[in-house]
């Protein structure tokens, strides 16, 4: 992709490569009779086919959005699936990756829809802040850490309580975190919440110990975060007055 | 597989990351990220693994949801991205 000629061929050639890792993962994992299975990437194909070829060009910003957020959701309930599955078994490495997934997955899936809805001009362009709002945020993001933590050490069934609670502050903090960015700092709010949703599939990798995954989500997680900060600098602004609105001088980047 | 492993691999991904976005043009920038944003759909591989061995209903319903989801992400993206680069070649 590294020349708009070939950029197209590149596309196409990772969505091959795509297509033939899918495969190979449900060969490898003697899943490949699943009905389920099929069902689920026939209806999103569908979906998703429609979706794209019917958009409108000007509409591609919000579209793009969309995808992530969902992309992120999915990390989310990969994680939520493991957890409610085989919590019990599984070593707190595991666990501690499992509810991250599911935190960033959430804050991606909420935050992507906000920025989708600004962008679509359904919900107000002008930055929302709420008041106090750069200390409830570091209050989430620390209560979040805690249950995390927390999460990651017990071994019984309050886990389930504490990875809904979790993914449900996670969701909240998507919300406050997008609401807060005015509409023409959308792209890059966009292209960081692209970043974190390569991250939540990053993580979700590391719970399943899925090789794969983890390094394809490190690729996208690690690309997004440097593409925002190449576009925060060609707009002249910082990252951080953009997630503030510009208005408020301190926020912790998490 | 072995979690430092794992951990390892993260890393090295993280700054093949960081190389590639060193080695494409500006201009490029846009479809880049609606294109990473279609590999992310990359977690499909996951669900479809977890789903496959989930075994409460609860978890087959999320599993599902979660395919679903990332099948839109991925073939939502690749098309996506395929449209934004075709106005390119028209230039």
């Amino acid at each position: 992709m590294s020349s708009p000629k070939t950029a197209r061929k590149g596309n196409t050639i990772s969505a091959s490569a795509m297509l033939i890792a899918i495969i190979a993962v449900m060969y490898y994992n003697g899943i490949l009779t699943i009905p389920l299975l099929w069902g689920g990437m026939v209806l999103g194909g569908i979906i998703g086919g429609l979706l794209a070829k019917n958009v409108k060009m000007i509409q591609m910003p919000q579209m793009v959005a969309l995808l992530n957020g969902l992309g992120g959701g999915a990390s989310a309930f990969v994680a939520l699936v493991e957890i409610s599955e085989k919590y019990s078994a599984m070593p707190v490495f595991n666990r501690f990756a499992g509810l991250l997934a599911l935190a960033i997955g959430g804050v991606t899936l909420s935050g992507s829809l906000i920025a989708a809805g600004k962008l679509d001009r359904k919900i107000s362009q002008k930055p929302v802040s709420i008041p106090g709002g750069g200390m409830i945020s570091t209050l989430i993001i620390v209560v979040l850490g805690a249950l995390t933590i927390i999460g990651a050490i017990l071994t019984d069934s309050l886990v389930l309580i504490i990875a809904s609670v979790s993914l449900l502050i996670s969701l909240v903090y998507g919300v406050i975190f997008a609401l807060r960015v005015g509409g023409g700092d959308m792209p890059i709010t966009i292209s960081l919440l692209n970043s974190f949703s390569g991250l939540a599939a990053s993580i979700s990798g590391l719970t399943i110990g899925d090789p794969l995954l983890v390094s394809v989500g490190a690729i996208v997680g690690a690309s997004g975060i440097i593409l925002t900060q190449i576009m925060c600098r060609a707009m002249n602004r910082s990252l951080i007055d953009v997630l503030n609105g510009s208005s408020r001088s301190k926020k912790t980047v998490s | 597989m072995d979690s430092w492993a794992l951990i390892l691999i993260f890393i090295i991904a993280s700054y093949l990351g960081y190389k590639i976005i060193k080695e494409i043009p500006t201009l490029l920038h846009t479809p880049l990220m609606s294109g990473t944003n279609a590999i992310s759909g990359v977690t499909i591989l996951g669900s479809l693994v977890s789903t496959a061995v989930a075994v409460s209903k609860g978890s087959k319903i999320m599993g599902f949801m979660a395919i679903v989801f990332a099948t839109i992400n991925l073939l939502g993206g690749f098309v996506v991205t395929d449209r934004m680069l075709k106005m390119f070649n028209k230039k």
